[in-house]
């Protein structure tokens, strides 16, 4: 998998999770620009790249403000190797 | 440690006890990204002085009410513990989000403050400095975390009346109109024994839980009778547990959790976040309780399949009907035996008559016996209709408000339909207009009052309603809104330009996000023979996917 392709498959997975096109989405989509984007929703997204990637995303993933931010978040996590069980305190 | 009464009465009494015979003893844990904090009874003692003497010293008298917005934090348990101490009324509120305009926010809680009439607001010393203006300074007294200093003064512990107000439990989700349900010193008492019993509570237990304390279920299960009893509660943030869902459960296999209360979404949000390559053993756990959204057999079984290599059981998912009108709980089916289903007829559900033959016939959970201490009764003559409720710890009515509406012949109307079924509760719907989202109230008319002061909605043009997701667990709030309102010509406002001021107005004055927005031309709404809008017949048009957007 390249690089191109975390975008396209983060694009996927937003769509899904939205039921919005994935061509309607890029780097510079917001929560604010789609529908029914909320903590849960949001929430259900992080969890879904996440087993999708099998990575850990972290608190990070939650303080993401476009769809840009998580892309580049993605691939720094999958640079740092599949994810160790995240574990509560 | 500060002296304390030796012989103590009332609503204080077992957590003064408690308090004087293992002060080491840790009461709640807070679980935080980056480390935990454990509370004992002799911090919660000292912690709640601090904040008693702090109220006394801000002039409040027995009654007085205290409005506590804090985080998750030791400060937010020693500031409601302080209240009861000083016989003042705490009441939780939340915090804006980070997406609310916190000004916006706090404005928007101008009216229930001018409502309450006053009191005490104990917030951080960010949101005193920052928005102090916003927080209706005129009405409240507001003190911080850091006001909270320790006092040479004797103790305080309030000998309270049974038929006192000991604690505010604001119902509905939105802000200028909340309703205050006025809970008793005698109602929470009385609830807590009832409820403790039906559950079968022992001091072995441990409550771990990520609700939020403004919550009833949140307050009562994680809050209140832990203080009553003394069972320990381990307490997640819920913006930590929403991001990292298993998180609760790595904390009931640390702290050797027994009880955990969740709504119908959070069933489905774990089971979601489920991962093959995690285990943690969660066949002690005593019962997973389904409360606050009506039980879902799907979402239960959902978390059963995805959990069961972890040691969940149908045995252990159990499912509670509440309300804060009645402190908590109305019903509960009882841990150690598999909650009930039944099969009904869905064409005899419209009809209102409960059919278990047929081929139509759907699964429902039950929520089991009214606990020791409440009535329930199904109004009309019909086998379905709303659930009433009388008993010991029914509220008497809403703080400062004509609540004659809600009762007949000492009845509460709770708003719900049901029936019940060989001696079990079953929860179908509302009869009100009440929107349940993840666990929180909304009512679509107070929805769409926000709606109607959004510049480019024509005023009294828009309808909210709730739409069941079968994905989430939960329903999903819909509105849909007519252009025009204050800008006539309707091309000067764009489409995307309304939309953003929609989703703006609902999020900061309600903390609304609405799964869909349309907006539609002038007239598409239906309105009734009376002249009204139609919400049922809109909700029908919507569904149809009638509507045009422009």
């Amino acid at each position: 998998m390249n690089q191109d392709d975390v975008g396209a498959r983060i694009f996927a997975i937003v769509a899904k999770t939205f039921g919005v096109d994935a061509a309607a989405v890029d780097v510079a989509t917001t929560t604010d620009d789609v529908d029914g984007w909320d903590s849960l929703a949001h929430a259900t997204l992080l969890i879904r790249i996440e087993k999708h990637f099998n990575i850990d995303l972290g608190p990070e993933g939650s303080g993401a403000q476009d769809l840009g931010a998580l892309i580049a978040l993605v691939r720094c996590r999958r640079d740092d190797g599949p994810r160790e069980s995240r574990a509560g305190s | 440690m500060t002296r304390r009464p030796s012989e103590p009465t009332g609503l204080l009494a077992s957590f003064i006890a408690r308090c004087n015979a293992a002060p080491s003893t840790v009461q709640f844990v807070l679980a935080r990204v980056g480390g935990n904090a454990v509370v004992t009874h002799a911090m919660l003692w000292d912690g709640g002085q601090r904040y008693a003497h702090l109220y006394r010293r801000t002039g409040a008298a027995q009654g007085t009410v205290v409005l506590i917005a804090l985080q998750s934090s030791p400060d937010l348990l020693y500031a409601f513990v302080g209240a009861i101490l000083a016989g003042c009324v705490p009441a939780m509120m939340p915090l804006p989000s980070i997406k609310q305009d916190p000004a916006r926010f706090w404005d928007s809680h101008t009216r229930l403050f001018r409502h309450i009439g006053g009191g005490i607001l104990v917030t951080d010393t960010i949101n005193a400095a920052t928005f102090g203006d916003a927080l209706a300074a005129d009405l409240l007294a507001i003190v911080t975390t850091a006001d909270a200093v320790p006092d040479d003064g004797d103790p305080i512990a309030w000998d309270w009346h049974p038929d006192a107000v000991c604690c505010l439990q604001h119902s509905s989700g939105t802000t200028g109109l909340k309703k205050g349900v006025t809970l008793t010193s005698r109602a929470v008492s009385h609830h807590i024994a009832s409820y403790a019993a039906a559950i079968g509570l022992t001091s072995d237990d441990v409550i771990c839980s990520w609700l939020p304390l403004y919550h009833d279920m949140g307050l009562v299960t994680t809050l209140l009778m832990p203080l009553l009893t003394g069972v320990r509660a381990v307490i997640v943030d819920p913006f930590d547990w929403l991001s990292n869902p298993l998180s609760l459960f790595d904390l009931v296999a640390k702290h050797d959790g027994t009880l955990v209360w969740l709504p119908n979404f959070a069933f489905d949000h774990l089971a979601n976040a489920a991962v093959d390559s995690r285990r943690v053993d969660l066949s002690r756990v005593r019962a997973f309780i389904n409360c606050s959204e009506p039980c879902k057999p799907a979402s239960v079984d959902r978390f059963i399949a995805a959990f069961g290599r972890w040691g969940v059981s149908a045995v252990q998912v159990q499912a509670c009907y509440a309300m804060a009108e009645t402190v908590f709980a109305v019903a509960q089916t009882r841990p150690g035996v598999p909650a009930r289903r039944c099969s009904v007829s869905a064409n005899g559900l419209r009809r209102h008559r409960l059919d278990v033959v047929g081929d139509d016939r759907i699964s429902l959970c039950s929520a089991g016996p009214p606990i020791d201490g409440i009535e329930v009764r199904i109004d009309g003559a019909d086998a379905i209709g709303e659930i009433l409720v009388r008993g010991d710890f029914v509220c008497t009515g809403y703080y400062r408000q004509d609540s004659s509406a809600s009762f007949n012949a000492g009845w509460f109307g709770t708003g719900d339909l049901g029936f019940l079924h060989e001696g079990e509760v079953y929860v179908l719907g509302r009869k009100t207009d009440r929107i349940i989202l993840l666990g929180k109230n909304f009512y679509a008319h107070e929805i769409e009052q926000v709606l109607n002061d959004v510049v480019g909605v024509k005023a009294g043009r828009a309808v909210a309603f709730g739409l069941f997701a079968d994905a989430i667990g939960s329903e999903t709030c819909h509105v849909v809104v007519e252009r025009g309102g204050a800008v006539e010509d309707c091309g000067a406002i764009e489409d995307s330009a309304l939309r953003q001021a929609v989703k703006r107005q609902l999020l900061d004055l309600l903390g609304l996000v609405p799964k869909t927005i349309s907006i539609v031309a002038p007239g598409w709404l239906i309105k009734s023979t009376s002249g009204k809008i139609s919400r049922t017949e809109n909700i029908v048009k919507y569904l149809a996917g009638r509507h045009t957007e422009i």
